[in-house]
């Protein structure tokens, strides 16, 4: 390896001082130990009975988006940051995870400079470049090894050390400069940049951060006003599956979402969409930024109440088929995730009563998780 | 045959998740060993892996002698000592084999001392356990090998056709053709497999789960006891009535540990080993009985090749198998997960048991209590899955929990290996 890649990449700021608050929720700093024998201890507990405080709760503020079943946080002046930072909710559009393209533009257009402020993304383009050169050399010394075998087996003489050409690289920078110049980024009218990014959410995430937490208002697309709590999730379930109408099943694809997510956000997980494996959900112990994901979470309903009992559809859908559980767990275990099937026990149709608590909806599902791993007989023998 | 190992390199090692028996051998491994003609210079290491001809000689060269070693291996002659050879008659009516002579080690772990369902007079330990029987697909693997001859009742010499015929997909012996494929692969393997009870149906017992005896068992009591004292002096009354459009962490609540919030927030019910078990759902596939059975029952139980076995009390087994086919079984669905995992007994706890740590932690979840390995054969192709029965709800939150938030701002926290080598993990 050469000594670039070596190097390890700029060091960042203290993630366990950034990422320290697991949900967007302020807490009350914790009492010190009581010590029943020392007196002193007895003061702060005095105090807190005395002077009771609540601490204010951040609140933040989105805007629904049917169309693309999401709700858009904007976060120009660091609006939305506290989201991503307590808790990883959220994506930015324009970037890989929190919302990082004003900086990237910034640097384009050279309000600050090359190394302040480097985002994931830069590290990452930067390293991939390093490896990219590495390889390059990599080649060019196979490639002469190769031809020095060949010349041996035909007995030739052994060529003149050449230079290196030093002309390719040139013409790479200049195509770099052309391409950079060909896209401008949007001013307003005072010349300064537009923030074209923000942060969407998906839509268990913004149900749990609504509605369980009670710390984001959701505002209708069209009125401009927040809507109840109370109608985010017949909102939510209608824009997952618009064809349903009236009476919602128990079965439809946001409640399952929903439900999962709820029940792994309250065992402390940090639940992300799990599309880029194949899976539903993919489990992370802290976040992102920590270590990868542990658990790639696959949701499959289960209809096991009495009352499906002549249910013809039921079979269908609660099997899979079985190259999809294979091939699965083959993309998950080469990425040392564990694939886990995550049953939900649906209640019966009809079960819901209107004007429910969210509360007595979940409480009627029941979840039960089975991990599938791949066994090798010429692996285990030992 | 030898598999030759990754020595001295070990950027060739092949990634955890590569079969074995996928991988080409390295043949000129074997011929060393097998025959005296090649010249056994040192061991052959295995070199790079090469993608296209790249037109020198050594490269030629280095391919010949591996095809070479391989035909070697192949024109290996196959001997039979005639002192060891076994001889046994199947019998049609019971499905089996009785055993007329045997010598040799390879029966050691194979059949019965008497057809099931039948009352035997043998008293002593020794003649219970000896050997009398074997079973359908221990017979045809035995012929299969060379290792046996089986006779009919009248003398009549059995063809390798004639035994799958009268042992293969009669309703007599109930060995289908995916049940012998997966013996015969784990056998080959170097396992130990033997018919589990359950192999033609009859329902096992339901298993519950001890008592995990915790060693903080005081402690949470102690905390919650307090923590109620205090909620009573501290905290303001809640209101009376709470509406649909009220959040489920009530705006008025104000909390000193993120454990307490996600307290409240765990509303979804969840399967926990130490609830009592719903006998409904399983009891009504058990009592099928031995006429239709459930494909979700576990067939053998396998054990490890350097167990000591012994057949009069064989340990619990290392791994249980239950075998199905794909063309005729669904992926299982939860009460047929529920059905398979609940004949499995929980195995007694380990001693590093306690362990901290977030290892520990991830693989205790990703192991499960108990777990049973799903034999799934299509069209003779068998891919082995392991089921972990598990639970995320007992394990409780996972972060942060108590120990944690010491951690807290300090640059410390024994965070994961594999995060940190690559910049920020994703």
């Amino acid at each position: 390896m050469t000594e670039e890649v070596k190097k390890r990449s700029p060091q960042g700021p203290n993630i366990h001082l950034l990422y320290a608050d697991p949900l967007p929720y302020v807490l009350l700093p914790p009492l010190p130990p009581l010590h029943l024998h020392n007196p002193l201890s007895y003061i702060p507990y005095i105090l807190a009975y005395l002077f009771p405080s609540t601490p204010t709760q951040p609140t933040f503020t989105a805007a629904f988006h049917p169309e693309s079943r999401s709700c858009h946080v904007d976060v120009s002046n660091g609006g939305g940051d506290g989201l991503w930072f307590k808790g990883f909710f959220g994506k930015g559009t324009l970037s890989r995870s929190e919302p990082t393209w004003f900086v990237r533009a910034r640097r384009a257009v050279g309000e600050i400079g090359q190394d302040e402020h480097l985002t994931s993304e830069e590290i990452t383009a930067r390293r991939r470049a390093a490896r990219q050169d590495f390889k390059k050399e990599r080649e060019k010394a196979e490639q002469k090894e190769r031809e020095r075998i060949l010349r041996e087996e035909r007995g030739e003489a052994p060529p003149l050390p050449e230079d290196d050409k030093e002309s390719e690289s040139e013409v790479d920078e200049e195509a770099i400069e052309q391409e950079k110049d060909a896209y401008t980024y949007p001013t307003d009218t005072n010349g300064t940049l537009i923030n074209l990014e923000h942060l969407q959410l998906t839509l268990p995430e913004s149900l749990f951060l609504a509605h369980a937490l009670g710390t984001l208002t959701i505002l209708d697309p069209h009125t401009s006003r927040s809507i109840p709590q109370s109608q985010l999730l017949p909102l939510f379930r209608r824009a997952y599956n618009p064809v349903l109408g009236g009476v919602m099943p128990p079965d439809d694809p946001f409640m399952l979402n929903y439900v999962v997510y709820h029940h792994f956000r309250s065992l402390g997980w940090v639940v992300k969409p799990g599309v880029k494996f194949a899976v539903d959900y993919l489990l992370y112990r802290r976040g992102p930024v920590f270590s990868h994901a542990e658990f790639a979470i696959m949701i499959i309903p289960s209809y096991a109440h009495p009352s499906y009992e002549g249910d013809v559809e039921r079979k269908r859908k609660e099997s899979r088929p079985w190259h999809l559980l294979h091939s699965t767990n083959r993309v998950c275990s080469q990425v040392k995730k564990t694939v886990i099937l995550c049953f939900v026990e649906v209640p019966p149709v009809g079960s819901e009563v209107g004007g429910e608590r969210l509360e007595e909806t979940l409480r009627r599902y029941k979840v039960r998780e089975v991990s599938i791993r791949r066994w090798q007989p010429s692996r285990n023998r030992d | 045959m030898a598999d030759p190992e990754p020595e001295d390199n070990p950027t060739l090692a092949p990634p955890e998740d590569t079969d074995l028996a996928d991988e080409i051998q390295d043949w000129r491994l074997l011929s060393s060993l097998a025959s005296s003609k090649s010249d056994p210079t040192s061991l052959p290491r295995r070199g790079e892996k090469n993608f296209e001809p790249d037109g020198t000689n050594r490269q030629e060269s280095v391919l010949n002698e591996s095809r070479e070693a391989m035909r070697t291996a192949l024109e290996v002659e196959r001997k039979f000592a005639g002192k060891t050879s076994c001889q046994c008659t199947w019998l049609e009516e019971l499905g089996l084999a009785r055993v007329d002579k045997l010598r040799g080690p390879h029966f050691k772990n194979l059949g019965v001392a008497a057809p099931p369902n039948t009352t035997t007079t043998a008293n002593s330990p020794a003649e219970k356990t000896s050997l009398g029987y074997l079973l359908p697909e221990e017979t045809i693997y035995m012929l299969e090998r060379g290792s046996l001859e089986v006779f009919y009742p009248s003398g009549i010499p059995m063809s390798l056709q004639g035994i799958y015929a009268a042992c293969i997909g009669s309703s007599k012996t109930r060995v289908e053709a995916e049940v012998y494929a997966v013996y015969a692969s784990l056998k080959r393997s170097g396992y130990i497999v033997r018919r589990a009870a359950t192999f033609d149906g009859t329902p096992g017992e339901e298993q519950q789960a001890e008592e995990v005896v915790g060693k903080s068992l005081w402690s949470p009591w102690v905390r919650g006891m307090f923590s109620s004292i205090f909620a009573a002096v501290f905290k303001p009354s809640q209101p009376a009535v709470r509406t649909p459009d009220d959040s489920i962490i009530p705006t008025a609540r104000e909390f000193r540990h993120y454990e307490d919030v996600y307290k409240l927030l765990s509303l979804v019910p969840y399967h926990s080993f130490s609830s009592q078990p719903s006998s409904t759902s399983t009891s009504q596939s058990l009592a099928n009985g031995t006429a239709h059975p459930s494909p979700w029952r576990v067939h053998f139980d396998i054990w490890k090749p350097a167990t000591k076995f012994k057949r009069s009390e064989p340990p619990p087994p290392d791994f249980r198998i239950c075998v199905v086919s794909s063309r005729t079984t669904d992926t299982p669905s939860l009460t047929d997960v529920n059905t398979l995992l609940s004949t499995i007994p929980f195995p007694s706890p380990l001693q590093g048991e306690g362990q901290a740590g977030v290892g520990a932690q991830m693989k205790k979840l990703k192991e499960g209590r108990r777990s049973v390995l799903l034999a799934v054969v299509d069209s003779g192709v068998v891919s082995y899955l392991r089921i972990g029965d598990l639970s995320f709800g007992d394990d409780g939150v996972v972060y942060p929990r108590r120990g944690d938030e010491a951690k807290r701002g300090r640059g410390g926290g024994k965070g994961r290996g594999r995060g940190r080598g690559r910049g920020r993990g994703r």
